[in-house]
């Protein structure tokens, strides 16, 4: 097996010992056992867990939950190690392009604005206005950065950069007056949507962010060659054959769409799609055949561990993920930086 | 081989069952006697207190501080903007009480799901609509006598009010450190508190809190500024208070009439609000005695 595969291997057996370890993990006390009754019984469709609380412990909250965080966590990574390698900037995440402040800035005007009607009605299908707007405001916020950065036919990443600070800004004001005009207990919903949480897992958000997350890594994946080629540069990828404007396209489409709809139901976690690939790269090195599938099996595995603290540090209230996604993966980027020589990274 | 497997997966699946008709829950009969009651407001949690019910509540909010003697052992599920469904769960309530303000669709979702009932009840800040909160609880705890003596409690409290002369010119201030002042206009609990109790809000000019100028300050000019009492203490006393250069110039200011209450005592709109509205009352007139 060659060393990718290999890596590839562990890391998914981390995800089937972490999925049961999760499902045991609660508030609400229940052994492993128990919950793989649950389990087997609902997807064996024979009815033999009498106790219908437990069930819907593990079926309709703690399983939707964990697979949620997997997504996420998968798609903000890829997402992130895209972004990294198309603007070949360590530094560019989902807030360089203007998608999570976009988001927020939806965000906050549909709590604000909207808080009243939020908490019965306005759903789509199920899905909360909430989500909805915030994904819109995703999407609408990248497609405008990239107007603003075509020259031409040409896109200029450069322009894409700043323009995303310069949106940033202004999507940082809107949310600025929205906090201003804000109650206290808008305030504290904004604040707490700013810092992520998992805890509004169903069945329909996890299919939803299976979808977007597999269409990313269907799409994303078998970029790597083109990363590699443009980590030599624009010029150099270009005379190696790759389309660079259609790379631009496909990276900001796909990331638009990975990122958006986990923000949508997760609010922002931070972090995650910045430090996941830093750390693979540091440890693997950059080439991105290695880089773009363990960054996606990376982040599902730390957006699971973090929210499975989240939910069980503070029992029975819950800590909010973005600070367990940044106590969790900055110190050890920071370790792997201070250590690079001692430990012989790339 | 897969025939196997299918007999294998078979064997596992009854045993598995049986296991489950083993260890059935037995407080069944506990659990008809009395509602096992989340609460995650503080004016909830006060209500059910006052009905008499404290004894079936299992958990609350951080915003349930009253009484504390009560609260204190409690769980606490955090803030309604960030609780955790499993975590209200794992206390195996009956019924869950809730606001409608700052709720997620999400959360009803789940606690639903799971069997339990979600009570949302909608607050009105007014004599009325404490009323009706006790109603809405009496008729869910089966607690009308209860319920009648705390309305004809609040009833009574506010009939000891005296009618004031002229009403007196007050200001609420949400402050948390002095360069972090909001001050609560048309709409908030205080202001509503404020024209039951017989005074005027001077920051009427807008709703919600804002932070007000200092210049806006010394305009509105009031005769008494309230504050909660974490707050006043927070911001360091009467004589720190008179540092502020807006706050000294008002009339409040000269005469140092700073009033703090308990938060949820004047802003929670629970069955003490006639007391707190006799309270404020009696600050006022004692400021028409001076």
């Amino acid at each position: 097996m060659s060393k990718r595969n290999l890596l590839i291997f562990f890391l998914l057996l981390a995800v089937f010992v972490s999925l049961p370890a999760s499902l045991a993990m609660g508030a609400f006390e229940l052994s492993f056992l128990e919950a793989s009754q649950i389990i087997w019984s609902k997807l064996s469709g024979l009815s033999f867990v009498d106790d219908e609380r437990l069930a819907a412990v593990i079926w309709q909250i703690r399983l939707p939950r964990v697979l949620l965080s997997l997504m996420v966590g998968a798609s903000l990574a890829i997402s992130g190690a895209a972004l990294h390698g198309l603007f070949r900037n360590p530094l560019a995440d989902p807030s360089i392009v203007g998608i999570s402040m976009g988001a927020a800035l939806s965000a906050a005007i549909v709590i604000v604005l909207a808080d009243g009607v939020l908490a019965a009605n306005y759903s789509l299908g199920g899905i909360s206005l909430l989500a909805i707007a915030t994904f819109l405001g995703a999407l609408v916020t990248t497609f405008l950065i990239f107007r603003i950065a075509k020259e031409g036919k040409k896109v200029n990443v450069m322009n894409m950069l700043l323009a995303g600070i310069a949106i940033n800004a202004i999507a940082a004001a809107g949310v600025g007056l929205l906090t201003f005009l804000a109650d206290n207990e808008e305030l504290r919903t904004l604040t707490f949507w700013t810092l992520g949480s998992l805890g509004g897992a169903n069945w329909l958000s996890v299919g939803v962010l299976t979808i977007s997350t597999f269409l990313s890594l269907y799409f994303l994946l078998p970029l790597f060659k083109s990363f590699n080629a443009l980590s030599l540069g624009e010029q150099e990828a270009t005379y190696m054959g790759v389309n660079t404007e259609k790379l631009k396209l496909k990276v900001i489409i796909f990331s638009a769409l990975a990122i958006g709809t986990g923000v949508a139901f997760c609010g922002m976690i931070s972090f995650v799609g910045l430090v996941v690939p830093h750390i693979i790269r540091l440890i693997f090195g950059g080439d991105y055949r290695i880089l773009l599938p363990t960054s996606a099996i990376g982040g599902g595995l730390l957006l699971c561990w973090a929210d499975n603290l989240a939910r069980t540090a503070v029992i029975p209230a819950e800590l909010p993920i973005g600070i367990l996604t940044a106590l969790f993966g900055a110190p050890v980027f920071l370790y792997l930086i201070l250590n690079r020589r001692k430990l012989q990274l790339k | 081989m897969n025939r196997f497997l299918v007999c294998f997966l078979f064997v596992i699946s009854i045993l598995l069952a049986c296991n489950s008709q083993a260890d059935k829950h037995v407080d069944e009969a506990t659990e008809k006697k009395s509602l096992r009651i989340v609460s995650l407001a503080g004016a909830l949690t006060e209500t059910v207190y006052s009905l008499g019910k404290a004894d079936q509540l299992v958990g609350i909010d951080i915003t349930s501080t009253y009484p504390e003697e009560r609260t204190a052992a409690l769980p606490k599920l955090g803030h309604i903007s960030s609780v955790n469904s499993e975590g209200v769960l794992s206390l195996k309530p009956d019924l869950v009480l809730v606001l409608k303000k700052g709720l997620r669709q999400e959360l009803v979702q789940q606690l639903t799901a799971a069997g339990v009932k979600v009570q949302v009840i909608e607050q009105e800040f007014s004599i009325k609509g404490t009323k009706q909160l006790i109603d809405a609880l009496a008729n869910l705890l089966d607690a009308k006598a209860e319920a009648d003596s705390l309305k004809a409690k609040i009833d009574a409290d506010l009939a000891k009010m005296e009618q004031l002369s002229e009403p007196k010119q007050a200001l609420f201030i949400y402050a948390r450190g002095a360069g972090n002042m909001s001050v609560g206009g048309k709409g908030t609990a205080v202001a509503e508190l404020i024209e039951i109790a017989g005074g005027e809000n001077v920051a009427n000019d807008f709703e919600a809190y804002k932070p007000l100028t200092a210049e806006a300050m010394v305009k509105a000019n009031p005769e008494i500024i309230l504050f909660f009492q974490s707050a006043l203490k927070s911001m360091g006393g009467a004589e720190a208070l008179n540092q502020i250069p807006a706050i000294a110039q008002t009339k409040a200011g000269a005469t140092e009439t700073f009033l703090g209450m308990d938060g949820l005592f004047m802003a929670g709109f629970g069955p003490r609000v006639g007391e707190a509205a006799l309270a404020l009352n009696q600050a006022f007139q004692k400021l028409g005695n001076e």
